[in-house]
């Protein structure tokens, strides 16, 4: 189930929360990992096995490694964990991608009798498999002792509001909260405007722009204004559907005590990639940061292998995305910008600021054509489309599908993302990370303004999603 | 800080605890019956159909649901003279289908997929000596493109008739009246068309009947037979595309008339007394094809049976558009029970050909 549907709103979490609220603490871990294991097998109830299977894998293995003195025996053990994580994602996630590479390459893409079985792509598992991960090897480099519980430890990495698409969690961040949170009707406040907006962002804005940039990517030679509404639309889709999400996995956290880390910060105000991937997926980018650009040498050695650290980190951050090659030219593309703001030293400059936005836009959203492309050749496409190669005007076959209300919440979409930060001021919203790791001190306080926009938001909201027919999350299959 | 700042918090309170009542009215609604829970096998419930069942079902049967949609289709039309989705509004209330406008990357590899089924179809019904008479029907939006208003009509569709119909007549096995010439010539004598449906009028049908009869009549070996054509209901009708515009309790702010439509009905004339001792023939004409020949409210079948006074049986199926009714047809037990069938009369309208939905295509 998505959270944008009846089922999980009128569902799932009545029951849920009532329980969870009847529950005492000790109880509260279990009940979270009974729901979180009841939402995931709605989907499929074989492959929750198969995530049951991996937190006990993971777990049984942090205990074996914090235990052990020995750093290289350590070393060993962790190696081998994460790489037997890394196989279990590699083969959920890229055998079919292998094998269609591989037949295309040499067999003149005819499928080898090897890969007839078509591997079903669990939801979810980039996500709680990479938290696994980052488990077992803070576990090693000893910043975080081993669960106390199987429960709580289970409970972490299957803990549905972040279960299918983040944020990326760590469980260093969350091993205090499992232990003790609290639970106030301001906090829950504050998760129910979280909760409210990211519903709003995803059903209102995403939802409604979608049709454009579905319909311009299914076009044969788009011409420039069909390519450049294409990219924009899904520039404005992506960013609200999955920022939206987000804010809907912190505000449900946060209404279980639960403070998560923020995953966006306004990123189309970005002035180079470098400041864009400091505010989009913010928890994944500093997972990659942390358990594989530090680990190749970040920047410690010359400045050639830092441009190399910073391309591998980020075509295997692309490939993460998705089991296709358009994914890995996108990491490229992110990776290569990175190398060469480093090299020229542009980054962190401050003058034509107008001009650096402009041009940090232009690459976000030619990435972004690549990240939604049905593969390179649609790609291409689009961007022969956006450099002007198959005419300008939109065209009457095509025209019909730009409905007003659409073009409309696309307009919207784009100022609201780029006027975000003076939204954030106006309406006095504050992100997780100002309240600490206890907000009681500052309070959960929602300015009088947020309330009310939450709040007709979230009716709003609800209407148009009933009135829609389901959507899935662009990330739901990561 | 006051009660109205923790309102986002009550809202969401208010939506959980509309929880109960919302399961209980799944619970004991006929739709979650239906599904016979109980009955399902495992394995439906470990690979997740039985709760995308249970999740339809939520979905279809929540009680505000028909005001959202009207609410919001309300507001499309009204402000935006927009349909939200799958169709399209012209001027003067004139639905038509976004399918007649719709056109991708798949687009021909579709067209030419069920190309080759029709060719098939016609080259096997030969074998059996049965001609195929195609009734490739043109779309509304190019019949009637004076209506569509501000929308435009797509460049790439303005030669899809001809391109088809061409295609078609290259087979020799195949006979198709050119009725996009046809449908042009005539819809100033009445409207063709409906313009809240999909389907045509009493009187499109009919000129499309005659155009084929006069292909049956061709043939002086057939079997004929008189038909009184007679009025059999008038009704009002309520478009199909208006599916895609319900307005529920709003629709006083938005017109949407219904149209009236005198069904007909074919009555076969009293025959001579020498007929009763004469040899009893089976069918010699066959119809297959759409809810445009299935659904008797068009009076399609009627009109045909008048016009070219052959008794045609109709294997025409709703919902399954041109090519899965005649892949039916075609199976053996269906053809052997049909020996005199000298005819099949195959309606198809155009706007099947590139969608994907009703393609016989391979799968990859």
């Amino acid at each position: 189930m998505v959270f944008s549907s009846v089922v999980f709103i009128f569902f799932f979490l009545p029951i849920f929360f009532a329980l969870y609220f009847s529950a005492s603490e000790k109880l509260k871990s279990f009940v979270i990992l009974i729901g979180s294991y009841l939402f995931y097998s709605w989907w499929r109830v074989d492959f929750a096995i198969l995530m049951l299977i991996s937190s006990v894998w993971n777990f049984y293995l942090g205990n074996v490694i914090f235990k052990i003195d020995d750093k290289k025996k350590r070393k060993l053990v962790m190696l081998l964990v994460v790489v037997s994580n890394l196989c279990l994602l590699g083969y959920f996630k890229y055998f079919n991608f292998f094998a269609d590479s591989l037949a295309y390459a040499v067999n003149d893409g005819q499928t080898f009798d090897w890969a007839m079985y078509h591997v079903i792509l669990p939801i979810g598992i980039s996500f709680y498999n990479f938290q696994a991960i980052s488990y077992i090897i803070d576990i090693y480099r000893k910043d975080v002792e081993p669960a106390p519980r199987f429960v709580d430890f289970a409970a972490y990495n299957s803990l549905f509001p972040q279960l299918i698409a983040g944020p990326v969690l760590r469980y260093s961040d969350l091993a205090g909260q499992f232990v003790k949170r609290i639970h106030t009707l301001d906090k829950f406040n504050y998760g129910a405007v979280r909760f409210s907006t990211g519903l709003a962002k995803k059903v209102l804005i995403a939802d409604s722009v979608a049709p454009i940039a579905d319909a311009m990517f299914a076009i044969p030679d788009p011409t420039f204004v069909e390519s450049w509404l294409g990219a924009l639309a899904y520039t404005v889709q992506l960013y609200f559907d999955f920022s939206g999400y987000s804010s809907m996995a912190i505000g449900l956290g946060m209404m279980m005590g639960f403070r998560f880390i923020e995953n966006f910060d306004t990123p189309y105000v970005s002035l180079s990639i470098t400041e864009f991937w400091r505010r989009w997926h913010i928890s994944l980018s500093s997972w990659l940061r942390d358990y594989l650009y530090i680990p190749l040498g970040g920047s410690r050695g010359s400045p050639s292998r830092t441009y190399l650290n910073l391309l591998a980190t980020m075509v295997l951050g692309g490939l993460w995305h998705g089991a296709n090659w358009t994914f890995v030219v996108w990491g490229f593309w992110h990776g290569l910008i990175l190398a060469l703001e480093r090299l020229f030293k542009v980054a962190n400059s401050t003058s034509a600021i107008a001009v650096r936005w402009f041009v940090t836009f232009i690459f976000i959203v030619i990435g972004w054509v690549f990240f939604r492309a049905t593969d390179l050749a649609n790609a291409f496409d689009m961007l022969s489309g956006m450099f002007g190669m198959n005419g300008l005007s939109l065209r009457s076959d095509y025209s019909w599908q730009i409905t007003q209300f659409s073009l409309i919440f696309l307009v919207f979409g784009l100022l609201l993302a780029v006027l975000e930060p003076k939204l954030v001021k106006l309406f006095k919203h504050r992100s997780t990370g100002e309240f600490g790791n206890d907000g009681l001190k500052k309070g959960y306080l929602v300015s009088l303004p947020m309330a009310i926009a939450a709040s007709i938001l979230a009716i709003l909201a609800v209407v148009k999603l009933i009135a829609d027919s389901d959507t899935p999350f662009l990330y739901f299959q990561f | 800080m006051s009660v109205i700042n923790k309102l986002p918090a009550f809202v969401v309170i208010l939506m959980l605890l509309c929880g109960a009542p919302l399961l209980w009215n799944v619970l004991n609604s006929d739709e979650f019956a239906e599904l016979k829970i109980s009955q399902a096998p495992a394995s439906d419930l470990v690979t997740g159909k039985t709760t995308l069942k249970i999740e339809r079902v939520y979905k279809d049967i929540f009680p505000i649901r028909d005001y959202s949609v009207g609410g919001l289709n309300a507001l499309s039309l009204g402000v935006f003279k927009e349909v939200r989705k799958n169709a399209l509004l012209g001027e003067d209330n004139w639905y038509f289908t976004a399918e007649e406008f719709s056109w991708d990357k798949q687009s021909v590899d579709i067209i030419e997929q069920n190309m080759n089924f029709v060719q098939q179809a016609a080259d096997q019904l030969a074998e059996r000596e049965i001609k195929l008479i195609v009734a490739l029907l043109p779309e509304k939006a190019s019949v009637y493109e004076e209506h569509l208003g501000s929308i435009e009509f797509p460049e790439m569709r303005r030669d899809l008739y001809q391109d088809i119909s061409a295609k078609l007549t290259s087979n020799e096995h195949i006979v198709a009246p050119n009725l996009f010439d046809v449908f042009n010539a005539k819809k100033g004598e009445a409207q063709l068309f409906l313009k809240s449906d999909t389907h045509w009028t009493t009187q499109g049908a009919g000129v499309t009947a005659q155009a084929i009869a006069e292909q049956l009549s061709a043939d002086e070996e057939l079997t004929r037979a008189d038909f009184a054509l007679q009025d059999d209901a008038a009704i009002e009708h309520s478009g199909d595309l208006y599916k895609f515009a319900k307005l529920s309790i709003f629709s006083k702010f938005v017109d949407q008339p219904l149209e009236p439509i005198s069904k007909l009905k074919a009555e076969p004339l009293e025959s001579d007394l020498d007929d009763l001792f004469g040899s009893e023939v089976g069918s010699e004409a066959a119809l297959v094809g759409t809810s445009y020949s299935a659904n008797d409210t068009w009076s399609f079948n009627a009109q045909l049976k008048f016009h070219s006074k052959i008794d045609v049986v109709n294997y025409a199926e709703e919902g399954q558009g041109p090519f899965k009714p005649m892949q039916s047809f075609l199976k053996d037990d269906v053809l052997s029970g049909e020996p005199d069938l000298k005819y099949v009369v195959w309606e198809i309208p155009l706007r099947y050909f590139d969608e994907k939905e009703f393609c016989i295509c391979s799968e990859e």
